[in-house]
């Protein structure tokens, strides 16, 4: 067995958390029932993954089965990347049907032709997705295994799931070949990106729990219980109500999808009378927030309910699930009221 | 610059270098028969890990020792597993101090990148001592200026937090002056500032150095804390004028070391009672892995523990009468105390102080302004930076107090407060909920130095009020108390220092004395106006009242004060108070007239009048029953006729009297019990003519000594007849 | 939008009637209930508000405020927003003495958003005490709550021979003595 495969093996098994080896290796499949009972998943990590490397030699695993058991490592911790959202567009509403195979044969031959190091893998989930696993390397030098990109196409969506790797330059070749593989048009990147995979799919797929003025304010028992009689009173039971009313109307009953962060680039002019001769650079001034949170959306619903907040919040904060982004430029428009937001 | 050109040639071996090559194996023996030199507990289940971590330990620093060429760190993974294996044993048992000249050179040399240098530098938490030697090399290395300016700076940070655990410190006080020639870089000064500061003796004091000081810089808070300490040693060559009072000298410069040094303090203390001789020199138990309170203890590290045997087998008048300074750790007995009293050496975490009660005595005795300076500016950090006093994490609460215990007992023990402390009161009371650490805080309070009024108005007084009015009775009497003993503390400090200064001739006190009377006479007034308020918000009770009287009961000592006319009804039953009043009357009555030089102080004749005018009236209210009349002072206890009417008190006239008086009255029905045991309507009108000196007898019998000196020194009973006639004493 | 009067209702027999103000419902909330919790002589009532002015429907219900006590937060600027606008619907005569602010927070200075200028501001320009605290203690919010009581004892005239207005120049900071 080549030696970098048995290396890549060893370490692939280091990032595994120690209990959770053993199933993950079950899924992989590659290692009979009978070697894995070989393997003592008491000892420590290191001897563990060297007696997997070990049982890997005498199976002769390739790079092949490594990447598929790195695919397997990546959909179970696909929260330990950053995944971004890409939309394609098509141009005609012609329906075609989605051949995998030929999906498959497309993609890999599009990226050969451009380089020849270069590993793909494929792997199917349940749920229509595709697990594409990109090793890159540059016609002299082979494949990273270390810096590979994840796509994670659904067949009947227009939207892929890209994790890209270091090696950024490869980006553009790869979405070439995501389009002519599925027979888009063409690929846009949403602004939309999150460590988790499944919240980024609840926002574009519409999953997460969206209230479309379906609620009404609830049957008034609440406001029929004679206030006077207790000892503590509640003035704004009236705008409390309203708070939550107009909380549930933009973010629903349900759980929120997961984001981490919200960006906010903020660019403006500075103005002034231009006889005062102040500062009349062509260059606007920059700003950059950036909201960061665990769990950002159920950060934002709860501000208002808890005090901290006006309800309801800047749509600025709230449009982030219906716009389906998280990073945001703020500019004038031009000849327009001056703090308008423009989606770019 | 000048370090820059130093003469050192980078290929040129660093001394010690070599030395300690072969060191680690032995370490590693060295390591499982001395359980002190390795934190970490061999525990049979343990020991096979350990093993394993050793070895690989081992491995790195070889590795390490033996690298020749810059590498990099993304291509090599064998570098990377030996910066790891570094890393994670730094962090979870410390380094053996073989390890420090390795990996200080390696770091400081530049043959790696920056990241690689700050990780390794980040990894430098000692598990015992840190040799001196690589210090050394490490400051040579510095001066050659192989790394960058971030390595330098986080090298000095790193040498400022572990000083406390470098071996020795001969050789490094031998480098003082490279140190300072390091002053004049712009980012490493502040380091550099503290480093000095932690070096600095007397005799560094003396170096002519310091004069560039003034010339270079101009007053940041670190080179003045550095001029304070050199201004102390010899303040005849800082000229410049130092302000009094410095908030914090010196950043925080602890870096990630602190808390991984404390958590492998706290896991081998966990571990293993055999670690805790690391901590000496201090009565109280060892503590249960206290934030502030392990820094009370001396680190043990501080010396080589292999030279304080050697040094046990030598003979001791010879050590001792080497020039050399003595580590405090080392002190164990007080006649060690007395033969190294001269040359002690003080760790940088001057709090272990706090507890030994040797070095206690030391700042007792002798008056070393540097220990004070040095202590105050750690009790400062503390208090203000490791501790947001009210800090809602709950878990520190209990240590906070104890803390502040210490500080506490301290302050007694010195009979001085700290000025760190007082500033931290300062700031911190008016924050305050008047819940937390309220018993400790309200006793440093008894601890500030009384000041100038607005000073003490906005910073203690206002806060203070503002707490008082609206808490509860129990918090009431509580600041009352501390506020008793602020007051007493003051007197005892004053005393003594008038003492001293009436012995010799300094007679310039004199000046400043009325000031002083002020500035006590600020304080009775605050407590007076306190304590009125709060008599009418609370309603009275006796047990407030308790404490009011107590205060007033001290003031009366040495003072004339001039109480708040609405508390002069409740005090005139204080009779303690008006005699202890009137003895000072007479005594600086007749100190006027015999003109001794005494210092006390001027009374105006007013004063004499009042207290006449107060007598009367308590006279007229106790003993001739003519309460409310005879009294001329425009706020005092006379009111019209026409009021009293309308109270519908009968005998209004008697109703103040030793019978009658509601504290009284409970005496007098006993007294009727036992006069006139079959009569039960209790008739208090009997006690008249006889009975009245029977009765004012089993008064002075039931131990009402206040009455007893009030009546016997403020009337003059004409017979034993008559009661009705009464006079008074005119002071 | 109606502005808050002191007395321009009678007052009821032996009782007191506290305002808090604030954003922070929750932990009005906890320190109601503390204050309802300890021993006292009368009857009290607390009537929890985010914000002035309250809303007019309830006007006729609620009885006459003894006690406003403004929260502010010290970690949320906001808070201090909500107050500083909330103020405007207080009516003049209520700073003699029957408004407070409770700053709470102390705990975390070190998460502080609100400078402390400002709250010292907000005491010399409204003449009204701040109590400093940190509610989500519980220890510190049973002796916040005693001290709230304290005050809103004397604010409702429950203490003979204590004024709010006279409560009110002790606790300014103008206070000689």
């Amino acid at each position: 067995m080549d030696e970098i495969v048995a290396e890549y093996i060893r370490r692939t098994v280091l990032k595994i958390p120690r209990d959770e080896i053993k199933t993950v290796l079950q899924k992989w499949g590659f290692l009979s029932e009978v070697q894995l009972q070989t393997i003592n998943f008491c000892q420590i990590k290191e001897n563990i993954s060297q007696d997997v490397v070990q049982l890997c030699e005498e199976n002769s695993a390739g790079i092949k089965q490594a990447a598929v058991l790195d695919i397997i490592y990546n959909h179970i911790y696909s929260n330990k990347r950053v995944w971004s959202v890409y939309q394609m567009n098509k141009t005609g509403e012609e329906m075609d049907f989605f051949d995998l195979t030929d999906f498959k044969k497309k993609f890999k031959r599009r990226l050969q032709s451009a380089l020849t190091n270069v590993t793909i893998n494929f792997r199917e989930y349940e749920d229509n997705a595709i697990w594409i696993r990109i090793a890159w390397g540059t016609p002299y030098t082979k494949p990273n295994q270390y810096k590979t990109s994840y796509v994670v196409y659904h067949s009947q969506t227009p939207y892929v799931f890209i994790s890209v790797s270091v090696l950024k330059s490869n980006l553009p070749l790869l979405c070439q070949a995501l389009v002519a593989a599925s027979n888009y048009h063409d690929i846009h990147e949403m602004e939309l990106r999150s460590h988790s995979l499944n919240s980024l799919k609840d926002i574009v797929f519409k999953r997460y729990s969206q209230n479309f003025q379906s609620y009404y304010p609830r049957p008034i028992q609440e406001r029929n219980v004679a206030p006077e009689n207790s000892r503590i009173n509640q003035e704004n039971r009236n705008e409390k109500e309203r708070i939550q009313r107009v909380n549930l109307e933009v973010f629903g009953d349900g759980p929120q999808p997961k984001l981490e962060f919200a960006r906010y680039k903020l660019e403006t002019m500075f103005k002034s009378d231009p006889q005062m001769n102040v500062l009349n650079k062509k260059e606007p001034f920059r700003c950059l927030v950036k909201f960061s949170s665990p769990h950002l959306l159920e950060s934002l619903k709860s501000l208002a309910p808890v005090g901290m907040a006006d309800a309801p919040l800047s749509p600025l904060l709230t449009c982030i699930p219906h716009k389906a982004r998280n990073y945001f430029k703020i500019k004038e428009k031009k000849g327009v009221s001056p703090r308008s937001f423009v989606s770019p | 610059m000048q370090r820059r050109q130093s003469s050192k040639t980078p290929k040129q071996p660093l001394q010690g270098h070599h030395k300690n090559q072969t060191d680690l194996s032995a370490w590693r023996k060295g390591g499982r028969i001395d359980p002190e030199k390795i934190v970490q507990n061999h525990q049979t289940p343990n020991s096979q890990k350990n093993d394993r971590q050793q070895d690989s330990l081992e491995q790195a620093l070889c590795y390490f020792e033996k690298v020749q060429d810059r590498v990099s760190l993304k291509k090599n993974s064998v570098l990377q597993k030996h910066l790891a294996t570094v890393e994670s044993i730094a962090l979870q048992r410390g380094l053996p101090p073989e390890g420090f000249d390795v990996l200080l050179n390696v770091a400081l040399s530049g043959k790696f990148a920056d990241t690689v240098n700050t990780c390794l530098l980040k990894s430098l938490v000692p598990a015992s001592v840190i040799p001196e030697s690589s210090i050394i090399s490490s400051v040579s290395w510095l001066c050659v200026g192989k790394c960058s300016g971030n390595i330098q700076l986080l090298f000095l940070k790193w040498l400022i937090t572990v000083f406390d655990f470098i071996d020795h410190k001969e050789q490094i006080h031998a480098l003082y002056g490279f140190f300072f020639s390091f002053l004049q870089d712009e980012k490493m000064c502040p380091y550099v500032c503290h480093l000095l500061y932690l070096l600095t003796r007397k005799e560094n004091g003396e170096s002519i150095q310091w004069c560039e000081m003034e010339y270079y810089f101009g007053m940041q808070s670190h080179l003045q804390a550095l001029l304070s300490l050199y201004k102390l040693f010899c303040p005849e060559l800082v000229t410049i004028t130092l302000p009094g009072k410095m908030k914090t000298y010196f950043k925080n410069s602890e870096g990630p070391w602190k808390a991984a040094i404390n958590a492998i303090r706290q896991r081998s203390q966990g571990n293993s009672p055999l670690s805790q001789p690391l901590f000496l020199g201090t009565a109280q138990p060892q503590s249960r892995k206290r934030k502030w309170n392990t820094q009370l203890f001396i680190p043990a590290s501080s010396t080589n523990r292999n030279n304080l045997e050697q040094d046990r087998g030598k003979n001791h008048v010879d050590l001792y009468s080497t020039n050399k300074s003595f580590p405090v750790e080392q002190l164990q007995t007080f006649p060690q105390l007395l033969e190294n009293i001269h040359h002690l050496e003080f760790p940088s975490q001057m709090g272990s102080v706090l507890t030994n009660p040797l070095l206690l005595h030391y700042m007792n005795c002798i008056k070393d302004e540097s220990v004070y300076l040095r202590l105050n500016y750690w009790m400062g950090q503390t208090l203000q930076e490791e501790c947001t006093w009210c800090v809602a994490d709950n878990q520190y609460e209990d240590e906070f107090k104890e803390f502040l215990e210490t500080v506490y007992k301290t302050e007694c023990f010195l009979q001085e407060g700290f000025s760190s402390c007082e500033e931290f009161l300062y700031k911190s009371l008016p924050l305050w909920d008047g819940f937390c650490c309220r018993s400790q805080i309200l006793r440093l309070v008894s601890w500030i130095p009384l000041g100038s009024f607005s000073e003490m108005k906005s910073h203690l007084y206002d806060p203070l009020a503002q707490l008082f009015f609206t808490s509860s009775l129990y918090f009431k009497c509580s600041v009352l108390e501390s506020l008793k003993e602020l007051l007493q503390n003051w007197l005892n400090w004053h005393v003594i220092h008038l003492d001293s200064a009436s012995d010799s001739q300094v007679c310039s006190l004199n000046t400043t004395l009325s000031g002083l009377v002020n500035v006590v006479a600020e304080l009775i007034q605050f407590v007076g106006w306190i304590s009125t308020v709060s008599l009418r918000l609370e309603n009275n009770p006796t047990f407030l009242l308790y404490f009011i009287l107590d205060f007033y009961e001290t003031v009366c000592i040495p003072f004339v004060f001039q109480n708040p006319n609405t508390l002069r009804l409740s005090l005139t039953f204080s009779f303690v108070c008006f005699f202890r009043y009137r003895t000072n009357l007479v005594a600086a009555k007749e100190n006027e007239q015999s003109k001794k030089k005494i210092l006390q102080f001027k009374f105006s004749s007013q004063t004499y009048q009042e207290y006449n005018q107060y007598i009367i009236a308590m006279v007229g209210c106790l003993w001739t029953s003519t309460a409310f009349q005879k009294d001329i002072h425009p706020q005092g206890l006379r009111m019209d006729e026409e009021l009293l009417k309308k109270t519908a008190v009968q005998e209004f006239k008697t109703s103040f009297n030793i019978v009658y008086h509601p504290a009284m009255m409970g005496y007098a029905v006993l007294f009727l019990q036992q006069a006139w045991p079959d009569d039960t309507t209790f008739n208090f009108s009997l006690i008249k003519g006889k009975k009245w000196n029977w009765y004012l007898e089993y008064l002075y019998a039931q131990g009402l000594k206040g009455l007893k000196l009030f009546i016997e020194s403020s009337i003059n009973r004409v017979s034993q007849a008559s009661h009705s006639k009464a006079g008074n004493t005119q002071a | 939008m109606s502005v808050l009067r002191p007395f321009d209702k009678l007052p009821a027999l032996n009782s007191a009637i506290l305002l808090l103000v604030g954003s922070d419902e929750g932990l009005q909330q906890k320190l109601a209930e503390a204050m309802l919790r300890e021993k006292k002589s009368f009857r009290i009532n607390i009537r929890i508000a985010t914000s002035l002015p309250l809303p007019s429907e309830g006007d006729h219900l609620r009885p006459r405020i003894d006690l406003i006590a403004f929260m502010i937060d010290i970690k949320s600027k906001y808070s201090l927003r909500n107050v500083e606008a909330s103020l405007a619907y207080v009516d003049a005569s209520f700073f003699l003495g029957k408004v407070c602010f409770l700053v709470t927070g102390v705990g975390r200075l070190n998460c502080c958003s609100v400078e402390m200028s400002a709250i010292w501001k907000l005491r010399e320009v409204y003449s009204s005490p701040v109590l400093f605290c940190e509610l989500e203690l519980e220890g510190i919010r049973v002796a916040t709550a005693q001290r709230l009581l304290r005050m809103l004892e004397i604010c409702a005239g429950l203490i003979p021979g204590v004024s709010a207005l006279y409560f009110g120049s002790l606790m300014s900071r103008s206070a000689n003595f």
